[in-house]
C-alpha cells in the first residue's frame, strides 16, 4: 500500500511538472484525462485500459508499465472559439488571394494564344 | 413592335456584342489569327497541368483551406504548435509526410488527429465518430515513415506538433478527395446552403457552423417515398428512430451542446430558428433503414440581431456565454 500511494504521489508530481511551463504564451496544449465512460457508437468495439497513451511519449513512457495507473491523455489545444474564427477568416482570405493568382495564370495563358 | 421584328432586334444584339467581342481580340492580338477552339488545346491543358502546387510556410498556429505543400521549420523551440485543416464539406483531407525532421528521443512530437480538438471538446463528437479517441491520434514518432498519409474522416483534421531545435520541422503535403456524403461537416463560411444525406446507413451526422447564425430549413425527408406516399419512420424522437436536431454550444462537441430543436417529422417550407451561440450545429440521427435528407440555409447573425431578442430564438442560454 506505501509503494502504491509513493507511485501515486510520484505520477502526481510528474504531472505538476510536465503541465507547468512557465511564461508559455498562449496556445498551450491541454493534457486532459480520458473518461473511461465516455460514449462511444455501439458498433466500436470498446478500447481497452491498457492502451497507449499519447501526448509526449519520452514523459510517459513509464505509464504503460504501471499496473495502478489507469488514466490516459489526449493532447487538445487551448484556445478560444473567437481564436479559431479568426484563423478560418485568414485561410478564407489567403484562398480567395490564391484562385485570384491562378485565375490570373490562366488568363495570361489565355492571352498569349 | 412585333414580335418577329423584336425577335429580330435580338438577333442583331447578340451579333453586334459578338462582334465588338472579336474586334476587341483583334485589337489586343493584332495579326493574331482567331481560333475558339485553342481553349482546349492540349498545349493549355499541359500548361494548365504543370503548375506548381501551392506553397508556404507553415506557422506555430495555423489554418489551412487549401491543398498544397507546407514547411514548418523552427526558428526556436515550438513546445506548443498546431495546424487546423478544413477542406470544402464534401472533401476528405489527406495528410502526407514529405520530409520530417523532428527529435523524437528528445520530447518532439508530430500527431495527427482525425477531426478537430480544441479545450477538449472534438469535432466530430465521440459519440459520432467510428473510432475511440486514442485511435484518432496517429504519432509520428509512432508509425514513422510507414504510415506516410493519414486520411481524414470529414472535412476537417488537424496536426500538433513540438520542435525544441532550431532549424528542425517537416514538411507535409495537403491533398483532398472528393466525399460523395458528407456526414460530420464544418463550415468554412459563416453563410450558405446544404443539404445533408445519409443513405441507410446507421450513423449520425452534425454540420456545424461555428458563428451565431440564423438557420432556416427548407425541406426534411425522413424515410424514403413509395409512389408518392411518404413512408414515415416508426419512431422520430425522443432519442430514437430517424430525426433531425439543432444544437447550441460554446464548444466545438455536439454532445455537449445544448439542444434547442427536435425535429421528428417531414415536411416541407421554411423554418427558422436564430442560434447566438458560438457554434451552431444540424445533427441528423439516422437508423440506417431510410434514406435521410435535410436542407438548410444559414447565415450569420448580425450584430444587432445578437442584442435584440424577437422570433424563434432562445437568447437567454447563449447570450450569456458572448
Amino acid at each position: 500500500m506505501m509503494t502504491r500511494w509513493a507511485l501515486v504521489v510520484f505520477v502526481v508530481l510528474m504531472l505538476d511538472r510536465i503541465l507547468f511551463v512557465p511564461g508559455t504564451p498562449i496556445p498551450t496544449f491541454q493534457l486532459l484525462p480520458q473518461n473511461s465512460l465516455e460514449t462511444t457508437p455501439s458498433s466500436v468495439t470498446s478500447e481497452s485500459s491498457s492502451g497507449t497513451t499519447t501526448g509526449p511519449s519520452a514523459s510517459w513512457s513509464n505509464s504503460k508499465a504501471s499496473p495502478y495507473l489507469d488514466t490516459r491523455v489526449i493532447l487538445s489545444l487551448d484556445v478560444p472559439i473567437g481564436l479559431l474564427r479568426i484563423l478560418l477568416e485568414q485561410a478564407r482570405y489567403k484562398a480567395a488571394r490564391n484562385q485570384a493568382a491562378t485565375n490570373a495564370q490562366i488568363l495570361a495563358h489565355v492571352g498569349r494564344r | 413592335m412585333s414580335p418577329n421584328f423584336k425577335l429580330q432586334c435580338h438577333f442583331i444584339l447578340i451579333l453586334l456584342t459578338a462582334l465588338r467581342g472579336e474586334s476587341r481580340y483583334l485589337e489586343v492580338q493584332e495579326a493574331a489569327v482567331y481560333d475558339p477552339l485553342l481553349l482546349f488545346s492540349a498545349n493549355l491543358k499541359r500548361d494548365l497541368a504543370e503548375e506548381q502546387p501551392y506553397r508556404r510556410a507553415l506557422r506555430c498556429l495555423d489554418m489551412l483551406s487549401l491543398p498544397g505543400q507546407f514547411t514548418f521549420t523552427a526558428d526556436r523551440p515550438q513546445l506548443h504548435c498546431a495546424a487546423f485543416f478544413i477542406g470544402e464539406p464534401e472533401e476528405f483531407i489527406t495528410i502526407h509526410y514529405d520530409l520530417v525532421s523532428i527529435d523524437c528521443q528528445g520530447g518532439d512530437f508530430l500527431k495527427v488527429f482525425d477531426g478537430w480538438i480544441l479545450k477538449g471538446e472534438k469535432f466530430p463528437s465521440s459519440q459520432d465518430h467510428p473510432l475511440p479517441t486514442m485511435k484518432r491520434y496517429t504519432d509520428f514518432c509512432e508509425s514513422g515513415l510507414t504510415r506516410r498519409s493519414i486520411r481524414s474522416s470529414q472535412n476537417v483534421a488537424m496536426v500538433f506538433f513540438r520542435v525544441h531545435e532550431p532549424g528542425n520541422g517537416f514538411t507535409i503535403t495537403i491533398k483532398t478527395d472528393p466525399n460523395l456524403f458528407p456526414c460530420n461537416v464544418i463550415s468554412q463560411t459563416p453563410s450558405g446552403r446544404f443539404t445533408l444525406v445519409v443513405p441507410y446507413q446507421h450513423q449520425n451526422c452534425s454540420f456545424s457552423i461555428i458563428y451565431p447564425v440564423a438557420i432556416k430549413i427548407s425541406d426534411l425527408t425522413l424515410g424514403h417515398l413509395h409512389g408518392l406516399q411518404l413512408k414515415k419512420p416508426a419512431a422520430g424522437c425522443g432519442g430514437t428512430g430517424d430525426f433531425v436536431e439543432l444544437l447550441g454550444g460554446t464548444g466545438l462537441d455536439p454532445s455537449k451542446m445544448m439542444p434547442l430543436a427536435d425535429l421528428c417529422y417531414p415536411f416541407l417550407g421554411p423554418a427558422q430558428m436564430k442560434i447566438s451561440c458560438d457554434n451552431a450545429v444540424v445533427r441528423m440521427v439516422s437508423s440506417g433503414k431510410h434514406i435521410n435528407r435535410v436542407t438548410f440555409e444559414y447565415r450569420q447573425l448580425e450584430p444587432f440581431e445578437l442584442e435584440t431578442s424577437t422570433g424563434n430564438s432562445i437568447p437567454e442560454y447563449c447570450l450569456s456565454s458572448l
